[in-house]
């Protein structure tokens, strides 16, 4: 209750609010944008599976998953468990209280969970190990660094990208009557990604007093000035997974239909997103693994580069498992080619969802002359020639990290001026934070290998 | 809590005094009772009881467990009361939870007897099945819906009427089972055991404002009290418990006192319920 | 699981577009200012009303509008399996916040500055729909402790099942994993105020959801104001004597 006091004492003043109404009614937005538009999104990867942090313009949003060797509960037996905690900490808005959750935090926790459970958009039932005893229990972290408005869709997408890149160690049942459960470590056996049937996309839109007014992704400011908020959540193929509209400002039903409909291009447009930069995590996550030659026959993995580009990108539908086997593949055929490939791969990419962000529909670009790029092909090889070739995994991992960020940057200052010295602001702060973060995760882990005595 | 200015406080004070309360009671004088019961379908028992404006609801649900090692051959009951925030806007939240713990305490102090399970309104032994392995676990809720003094009589009054209301499934069990295996259980549908509630006692709440004490008391005359003893009396007059609120002292011989009002008024009352508990499962029957 | 035969009955013997036999009762918590028993089938609740009165706690205290609270709580009695569970866990602690955010779309706040108004729902029996019956109940509760409003608001949930769109579901049909949508609307401004949905369903098929949950809330709409104008009446006639 004390929120709302709090609350209160961050009201926006009166001639703020005159000013986003107004200017609203003239379809502007106190940031640039237009009333249907959604925010930048970045969504990044922590060195851990399972970890990413999403930025929504200035909304800032990091997420682990874990898991546990529990018993299931009684009524389904042979499923496993999936919870999602959130952590609101102070530091992201004043009205955020340390200890006891708010109101607003179960309602985000509760708005994720129901939007994953209910759709029954993660197999559970491939999560069981012996059936009635022991099942995998999927625990998302949500914590939430910084609040810039409509924490519901960061954390959202925080949630996908960190589930979808999470991997499970496997187990196996031994012993002579079979009941003994001998869990791998990663070095022996390859860690096992959960099964995603399909992507829910939380959308959150905005009333005002005014019913013909609607913003999509509102921001902090929008936020304590718009009287009413609806997050559905839908998936690229149309579907309703669930929609949250708790009370607030009346519209009719026209006004929801026509939201739904705005919502689900947006979540095809998030959805190929997130599917871009987890293939990206994915490639480089394969690529750590893989034992490193000193020559390499760059345009030859171009040309396969750019056809698996192009389908991934064609079937986005695509279950994730498809990519790991697709990417296995790969591996396989052209072992040490690959480092080569990456970088163009990179930056191709990153295009792709800038384009995506700011077209605001599915964009035209072609990854074959992306690819094929000698230029960008050429630099990204000298930088890597600086660096001694035979390197181990660690250093292999820090490399393509360093890379990472100066084009990250680039894209960021090319497209977005006003931001970039913030963002790049906030990503310095945001590794401090998750190095903050990181023991408690650590001790889960600690606490999941105990259970699996 | 009530909010009354000195001129309300006196004028209770005085009423009681004179033996003429604010609503035109006398001070042993009970406000209308009345008992519905069968109000929550999903329990195995229940009942409403309100008294004036004082609302509460009991239900028991039995559940088949384990007897405790102690006593193998008895069932357990346990119960346990929640203050809606409806009846009061101060039991929001954990505001509820003070009062609730001290109604439970006290219920289980005047119904269940001691913790041999000695001296229970309830014959504990009739709900094992199985002796050592199986018994019947009672649970007995209480709900606050409204509340206007009283709160334990009435509480009292409406497990009563609940338990008289509860039906239990006869077991039948397997014959032929050996000691050491789990036994086939079959939980009959139609049949229904009924429980002896002649026994189950009733709780009369003496209310000491000034030098007089009062039976059922509003909450504007709690408000007034010194200290309220709550006795549970049964058919056969005999105290089953006492417990004592508040803060001020009694001197011995008041108290012997009060037990002689309570055992007196009890009869009453006992009367007044089952009469009412009657016409309610007639009532119930029909419809 | 078959939930609608063949014959287009449900497995309560209800037709997919029936409501279940609803009752409501003005005046059940004495003390309160204003109170209300709305029960859909087996599903019963208690709303309790207090206020507009004085802040309880000042620094919440708003200058331009009253501040609403509510609280929704469930008998330990009202699931078929008794559950001891604390007050305030995660699934409460959003359906207040639900009820609390409905009720407020309607009040006219910023009559009453400086106050404060208490909503309590109890749910004694949940057969499904709570979260509707809580609402109506509410907003029975709210016009007889005579707080001004906009519109009434009116709760009813529908779902989908067996491919069949289904109006007011009990607990069997709502935990049968099909969609469930809850929708609470202002009858006289057609607006949709609450609107929560479950589970996966296509959007055109949603719509036809949606539709049907509407006309639940307006035919539990015109029973609110049956049972307002009823009331009414008695106490013109009280006052009469």
């Amino acid at each position: 209750m004390d929120h709302q006091r709090l609350q209160q004492l961050t009201k926006i003043t009166l001639n703020n609010n005159n000013f986003i109404q107004t200017a609203l009614l003239s379809d502007l937005r106190v940031d640039g944008r237009r009333p249907l538009d959604y925010r930048k999104l970045t969504i990044k990867f922590g060195a851990d599976d399972g970890s990413s942090e999403v930025k929504l313009g200035d909304t800032y949003v990091i997420s682990f998953v874990t898991a546990q060797l529990l018993q299931p509960y009684k009524d389904r037996p042979n499923e496993g468990s999936l919870s999602v905690f959130t952590e609101f900490s102070p530091m992201a808005d004043p009205s955020f209280e340390p200890g006891r959750a708010s109101e607003s935090a179960v309602e985000l926790g509760r708005i994720v969970d129901r939007g994953l459970r209910e759709s029954r958009a993660i197999d559970t039932e491939s999560l069981c190990v012996v059936s009635g005893k022991l099942v995998w229990a999927i625990r998302i972290d949500i914590h939430v660094i910084d609040n810039g408005g409509n924490l519901v869709d960061a954390a959202n997408v925080a949630a996908l990208a960190a589930l979808l890149t999470f991997r499970r160690p496997e187990c196996s049942l031994t012993g002579e009557d079979g009941q003994q459960v001998v869990v791998h470590p990663p070095e022996e056996r390859d860690p096992l990604p959960l099964i995603i049937h399909h992507l829910p996309i939380a959308v959150t839109f905005g009333f005002f007093s005014n019913e013909n007014l609607v913003v999509i992704d509102p921001t902090y400011h929008e936020e304590s000035v718009m009287t009413g908020r609806m997050t559905a959540t839908l998936n690229a193929n149309g579907d309703v997974c669930s929609i949250q509209k708790a009370g607030g400002e009346g519209v009719s039903q026209r006004v929801i239909m026509h939201c739904l409909k705005l919502a689900h291009v947006k979540a095809g447009d998030i959805t190929a997103k997130i599917r871009d930069v987890v293939e990206i995590h994915n490639t480089e996550r394969a690529l750590r693994k893989i034992k490193r030659h000193s020559s390499s026959v760059a345009v030859d993995v171009c040309g396969t580069t750019a056809t698996l580009g192009g389908k991934q990108n064609q079937s986005v539908g695509d279950k994730n498992v498809n990519h790991l086997d697709q990417l296995k593949l790969k591996d396989e055929l052209n072992d040490m080619e690959c480092d080569a490939k990456t970088p163009g791969q990179v930056q191709s990419n990153k295009k792709d969802g800038v384009s995506n962000n700011f077209t605001g529909g599915p964009s035209s670009w072609d990854p074959y002359s992306e690819c094929v790029d000698s230029d960008s092909l050429k630099a990204s090889l000298a930088s890597r020639g600086q660096s001694t070739p035979q390197s181990k995994q660690k250093d292999s991992r820090s490399e393509t990290k360093r890379e990472e960020q100066p084009k990250e940057v680039k894209t960021n200052s090319s497209s977005a001026m006003d931001i970039a010295p913030n963002v790049r602001q906030s990503n310095n702060e945001g590794k401090t934070l998750k190095d903050a973060v990181k023991p408690k995760h650590k001790r889960k882990k600690k606490t999941s290998s105990n259970g699996r005595k | 809590m009530v909010g009354l200015s000195l001129g309300e406080q006196h004028f209770i004070q005085g009423g009681i005094a004179q033996d003429l309360r604010c609503d035109g009671r006398k001070r042993l004088a009970y406000r209308p009772i009345s008992v519905e019961t069968g109000v929550i379908p999903q329990a195995n028992g229940s009942a409403r009881v309100r008294m004036g404006a004082t609302d509460v609801i009991a239900s028991v649900k039995a559940e088949l467990g384990k007897p405790s090692l102690l006593q193998p051959n008895k069932g357990k009951v346990s119960i346990y009361i929640d203050c809606s925030s409806t009846a009061e806007p101060a039991f929001e939240g954990r505001g509820g939870d003070e009062l609730s713990a001290e109604l439970s305490t006290a219920l289980q102090r005047c119904l269940l007897g001691g913790k041999s399970g000695a001296g229970a309104g309830i014959d504990l032994s009739s709900l094992v099945v199985i002796d050592g392995k199986i018994c019947w676990d009672l649970y007995i809720d209480g709900l606050v819906v409204s509340s206007d003094g009283n709160l334990l009589d009435a509480l009292g009054a409406a497990i009563k009427a609940a338990l008289s209301n509860t039906g239990i499934p006869r077991v039948h069990v397997a014959a032929g089972a050996s000691s050491d295996e789990k036994p086939e259980l079959d939980v009959s549908d139609e049949e229904f055991l009924q429980f002896d509630t002649s026994s189950v006692p009733v709780i009369i709440t003496l209310t000491k404002v000034g030098k007089h004490y009062i039976v059922d008391a509003t909450s504007e005359e709690e408000s007034q009290m010194s200290s309220a003893v709550s006795i549970s009396v049964n058919r056969q007059r005999s105290i089953c418990g006492i417990t004592k609120r508040g803060g001020a002292g009694l001197d011995p011989s008041i108290i012997l006192d009060m037990i002689s009002v309570a055992q007196h008024v009890s009869e009453q009352l006992i009367n007044k319920l089952d009469s009412e508990i009657a016409s309610a499962e007639a009532g119930d029957d029909e419809s | 699981m078959e939930y609608v035969s063949p014959e287009g009955l449900r497995l309560d013997g209800r037709r997919p577009m029936e409501m279940r036999q609803i009752r409501a009762e003005i005046g059940a918590v004495s003390k309160a200012d204003g109170s209300a028993v709305f029960e859909m089938g087996n599903t019963k609740v208690i709303a309790a009303v207090y206020g507009p009165r004085q802040v309880q706690n000042k620094s919440q205290q708003m200058n331009d509008q009253a501040l609403v609270r509510c609280e929704y709580s469930m008998a330990n009695f009202s699931t078929g399996d008794r559950m001891r569970k604390p007050k305030g866990d995660r699934r409460s602690t959003e359906i207040s916040l639900v009820i609390r955010q409905t009720m407020e779309a309607c009040i006219l706040t910023h009559l009453m500055p400086h106050s404060q108004i208490d909503i309590f729902v109890q749910v004694l029996q949940a057969d499904g729909g709570t979260r509707s019956a809580c609402i109506n109940a509410a907003t029975l509760a709210l016009a007889d402790a005579g707080i001004p409003m906009r519109d009434l608001v009116t709760s009813c949930s529908a779902g989908y099942l067996n491919s069949t769109p289904l109006l007011d579901l009990n607990y069997v049909e709502d935990s049968a994993g099909g969609a469930d949508v809850t929708l609470g609307i202002l009858p006289k401004l057609d607006k949709v105020t609450l609107l929560q949905m479950d589970s996966k369903l296509p959007i055109d098929i949603l719509e036809n959801v949606m539709q049907l949950a509407i006309e639940g809330c307006k035919a539990v709409a015109n029973y609110i104001r049956e049972i307002l104008l009823e009331n009414t009446k008695q106490l013109e006639y009280r006052r009469g004597v």
